[in-house]
């Protein structure tokens, strides 16, 4: 293993440590709001929006984890329809255009949560909006970094190999 | 930048991942009304906004677990106990135990894998034919989408909501209009069955109450769940979003710790799988706000709603051209991907025409279970092939007749609306 695919390896672990925390957090609190609202006692006064925030975030680091291996749904009409050369062309394709579309909208992202830092606003307890939406623009980011390696990947892959 | 939206379209019909194709397609319009691409960012953050959502992750997840344990032997074992003895019986306990499975682990063809290697040697032995067995159990596998907890029922809630919260769906309507629908077509199947192996000998199961007891032992901290879930929902105990929690939680306690067949150490593993799968779908629903926001701002539903106008002037043409439309559609897209692009269009389409927007989901939902076993794309179909290891075109043919039946339950169900209706006030 080189230290390249070493180091992917232990990003990918610290990414799925990261989403399991995240959805364990997640259920922990509502449960812990239903339990409040059932047996009369206080919870969270911001457990609700924390879990809301932890909704975009679960699924924000979900679909990072999909970009690894190119899960995305899709429709797989016409690749099957056309040979392994031209197949192999259309993936490497469309992998650079999903590349190029998360990468603007990555860059839209970062514009807008700059304005938000300026507004200041607080999403839960005392976490702001700016620092709960970080994930968008990050899963972005990393969606479109994903899938330029994925079409490289694919361009450099003999045609019979490329799946 | 307009001429950037042929090439993206052309890419997504390619294959490109469907959240790019709409995100891309969504961005290139707002650049030209010249609105900021900001908007991107506030419409992802939306998924923030939605308290209902929290259920999507939480019910998908229980799935799993569910799927990973052995629910599936104790569920087909109890059943066939208590209903083997019928005639048809192995046959309606497959449809039903795959209608409540497919609700419970959302739509990603998990049934046809978790139940099939159960049902399909159990219907031969008992003396099916190997090809009516083999299209039962694929087309068991796609029912169970319109009652709750659903996954693509519990999206259309939300979409819906979301265009607009004066059409009045909520999450308990519709948890309650899948009833009627859902037990029609399980018995026309049950019925079709009956009837073209009647005189092949099939035999049935004696019933013997000491068999019933022993299967409903061994499933006895699972049998409580349906009670719970929808009991909990219908009765006001709980919110879906609440009723999703638990059910996760009860789902862990016992299969964690009281059937011990998930070791602890298999959780994270399930955790990321899972999420995998909500990733993919809240992506496309993020990606699909800011097109319908777009398409909103473009007042497109208004401009569809007077085109349709045009050609078609009742109700009745206009259920029958949707209908159309939905099965080719659900032949050739994801029923996630569809629920998010196109109930936003057709919901305001449809209700310009006074049709129920709860009925209406009735009726995307029955095309779309029908578009799981339409060939070219037809998931069940891929799943049933790959799992049974039958040359996919033994499948269609298995298929087709049981297609047909469901097709006539889709007339039923579009043009008879209070099937859909009669539980809500």
């Amino acid at each position: 293993m080189t230290h390249l695919q070493r180091f992917v390896q232990a990003l990918y672990r610290v990414e799925d440590i990261l989403l399991t925390a995240v959805f364990m957090l997640m259920l922990s609190v509502c449960v812990l709001q239903i339990a409040a609202r059932n047996l009369n006692f206080t919870g969270l006064a911001w457990g609700d929006d924390l879990v809301r925030v932890l909704v975009l975030w679960v699924g924000l680091l979900g679909a990072m984890a999909a970009a690894r291996t190119d899960k995305h749904l899709r429709i797989d009409l016409l690749t099957r329809l056309v040979g392994v050369k031209m197949r192999k062309w259309l993936i490497c394709l469309t992998q650079a255009g999903t590349a190029a579309v998360s990468g603007v909208a990555a860059y839209a992202s970062v514009t807008y949560i700059q304005l938000e830092y300026a507004d200041g606003l607080i999403a839960f307890w005392v976490v702001p909006v700016w620092a709960s939406m970080l994930i968008i623009p990050v899963a972005l980011g990393v969606i479109g970094l994903r899938y330029t390696v994925l079409s490289l990947q694919t361009l450099i892959c003999p045609a019979e190999h490329v799946v | 930048m307009s001429l950037l939206t042929a090439p993206i379209a052309l890419l997504g019909a390619l294959g490109m991942p469907l959240f790019a194709l709409i995100l891309g397609l969504a961005m290139v319009g707002f650049h030209m009304r010249d609105i900021d691409l900001a908007v991107v960012a506030v419409e992802f953050y939306r998924l923030a906004d939605t308290p209902v959502l929290v259920a999507i992750p939480l019910f998908t997840f229980a799935g799993y677990v569910l799927s990973e344990a052995n629910t599936s032997t104790r569920l087909v074992r109890l059943t066939q106990a208590t209903l083997g003895w019928m005639p048809g019986g192995l046959a309606i306990i497959a449809l039903l135990v795959c209608a409540l499975f497919t609700a419970f682990t959302g739509a990603s063809g998990v049934t046809i894998v978790a139940l099939g290697a159960l049902l399909l040697p159990a219907l031969v032995r008992t003396g099916y034919a190997e090809k009516t067995s083999l299209g039962l159990v694929t087309t068991a596998g796609a029912l169970g989408l319109l009652i709750p907890p659903s996954l693509p029922l519990i999206l259309y809630g939300i979409v819906s909501q979301q265009i607009d919260a004066n059409y009045g769906v909520t999450m308990e309507k519709l948890f309650l209009a899948g009833v009627g629908p859902t037990l029609l077509m399980v018995t026309l199947l049950a019925l079709y069955v009956v009837w073209t192996t009647r005189g092949q000998g099939i035999r049935l199961t004696p019933f013997k109450g000491r068999d019933v007891a022993q299967a409903a032992w061994a499933a006895r901290w699972e049998l409580p769940m349906p009670i719970f879930v929808l009991g909990g929902i219908y009765g006001g105990w709980f919110a879906v979003s609440e009723a999703a929690a638990v059910t996760a939680l009860y789902v862990l306690i016992v299969e964690v710790l009281l059937y011990r067949e998930i070791p602890l150490k298999r959780l994270p593993g399930l955790v990321v799988e899972s999420m995998l799968m909500v990733g993919g779908i809240l992506i496309v629903l993020a990606s699909a706000m800011v097109l319908t926001n777009l398409m909103i701002d473009a007042e497109v539903p208004t401009q569809l709603f007077d085109f349709v106008k045009i050609w078609i002037d009742d109700k009745y043409t206009f259920l029958l051209v949707l209908n159309l439309f939905l099965l080719l559609l659900g032949a050739v897209l994801d029923i996630f991907a569809a629920l998010v692009i196109v109930v936003p269009l057709i919901l305001p389409v449809a209700a310009g025409y006074g049709i129920d927007p709860v009925h209406l989901a009735m009726i995307f939902l029955a095309n779309m279970q029908i578009g799981y076993l339409t060939p070219p794309v037809g998931l069940n179909l891929f799943i049933a092939s790959y799992r049974f290891d039958k040359p996919i075109q033994d499948i269609y043919r298995a298929t087709a007749p049981y297609i047909v039946v469901l097709l006539f339950a889709l007339g039923v169900i579009t043009y008879w609306p209070a099937l859909s209706l009669f539980l809500i006030d």
